[in-house]
């Protein structure tokens, strides 16, 4: 179960991350084609078939896979890699995969766990964690389902650590506002 | 302000999604489109335009099916759930989201809504919880609720949205 870890707003701010996002125009749209592409361009056995796991699930389910998208903005590349910094502070973790997502309205990224293709090698240097962070005012019909949880009308600034770092999770947005969160995978200092 | 009325036990909500399912929807919503004159309409019809929702026929992910008792399921299931929670709700029916579909932020704005007297509304979760099944109506959220438990709305027009995030298409009764 996804656990409250604490609160970043006074540390950390989010409006200011959101309005770069907002009017970046090179964010990472991702789709189920770019990821298929980049998979099977770059991956292979298991974390090959991890890919096309979730796929797999996502067709089975019946999913129009153009339907699927979503934009992923990066620190030191969308803004400022301080913001990174601040919290791995705050959460005592060396930074890994850092990035925030944005989901539109009427758009879900369904169930899905993060596939990470360089997970084996960042395991070797020690365990993983991930948290999350609601970056924005809390938006009517904006919503993040992780593992048994639905995280909805979180106040801005929250942080929720992950029970596994590949805990299934899915991001899905019934509003009128686009939906952005930090996500921070790392490896705990401690 | 939504009120949990208790969980309706008495009929079998596998069975009846499954008859429903073995059928096809009298019809697939949004049924009114831009031009009817429904009070309310233009309103959450100009807000999903904002937001950049479009229905499956446009190309988006906009679409739920509907299902009517008298049609699709029996009448005797409606007088049997009025019978156990005290009710004598008429209008009546189940709402079916197919995972990635959508049922945007809305209200029921009906043909007949100008001689409407305001009411309540009722929901009820008849499909056991499923990763991905959500529902939001005012301020609250609902995931995971036990089958067969039914909320009570103040209001009938209270804003409320569905999707389906999950694996597996979602049953919703609405009554009012």
């Amino acid at each position: 179960m996804p656990r409250y870890f604490g609160n970043t707003k006074d540390t950390i701010d989010w409006n200011e991350v959101i309005t770069l996002c907002q009017v970046s125009t090179t964010g990472d749209r991702n789709t189920v084609t770019s990821v298929v592409d980049r998979s099977e361009a770059g991956a292979d056995g298991s974390l090959l078939n991890s890919y096309r796991d979730v796929i797999g699930t996502w067709e089975n389910a019946g999913y129009d896979l153009k339907d699927i998208y979503w934009y992923d903005y990066y620190p030191g590349e969308h803004f400022n890699i301080e913001v990174q910094n601040k919290f791995a502070e705050l959460v005592n973790a060396q930074p890994l995969r850092v990035f925030v997502s944005q989901v539109d309205p009427g758009r879900n990224v369904p169930y899905h766990w993060d596939v990470e293709d360089k997970e084996e090698e960042w395991l070797k240097e020690g365990k993983l964690k991930r948290w999350v962070c609601f970056i924005d005012k809390p938006r009517w019909g904006s919503a993040l389902i992780l593992e048994n949880k639905c995280l909805y009308d979180i106040e801005q600034g929250s942080i929720f650590e992950w029970d596994n770092y590949r805990s299934h999770h899915a991001g899905t947005n019934m509003g009128t506002y686009k939906q952005y969160l930090f996500h921070f995978l790392g490896r705990p200092n401690d | 302000m939504i009120k949990n009325i208790g969980i309706c036990d008495i009929l079998n909500w596998d069975k009846i999604i499954e008859d429903v399912s073995n059928t096809k929807p009298e019809y697939v919503g949004p049924s009114h489109k831009r031009g009817d004159a429904v009070p309310g309409l233009d309103e959450i019809l100009d807000m999903w335009n904002a937001a950049g929702y479009q229905t499956v026929a446009q190309g988006g992910t906009v679409a739920w099916d509907m299902f009517i008792p008298g049609k699709q399921f029996d009448q005797s299931i409606v007088d049997q759930w009025n019978d156990w929670y005290g009710l004598d709700c008429k209008n009546v029916w189940i709402s079916r989201i197919w995972p990635g579909r959508f049922a945007p932020i809305h209200w029921d704005a009906h043909d007949n809504e100008a001689n409407i007297p305001e009411c309540k509304r009722y929901h009820t979760h008849i499909g056991k919880p499923q990763w991905g099944h959500i529902f939001i109506a005012g301020d609250q959220a609902f995931y995971n609720v036990e089958q067969g438990t039914t909320y009570e709305w103040e209001n009938r027009k209270l804003w409320h949205a569905g999707t389906n995030c999950g694996t597996t298409p979602k049953y919703i009764w609405n009554a009012w």
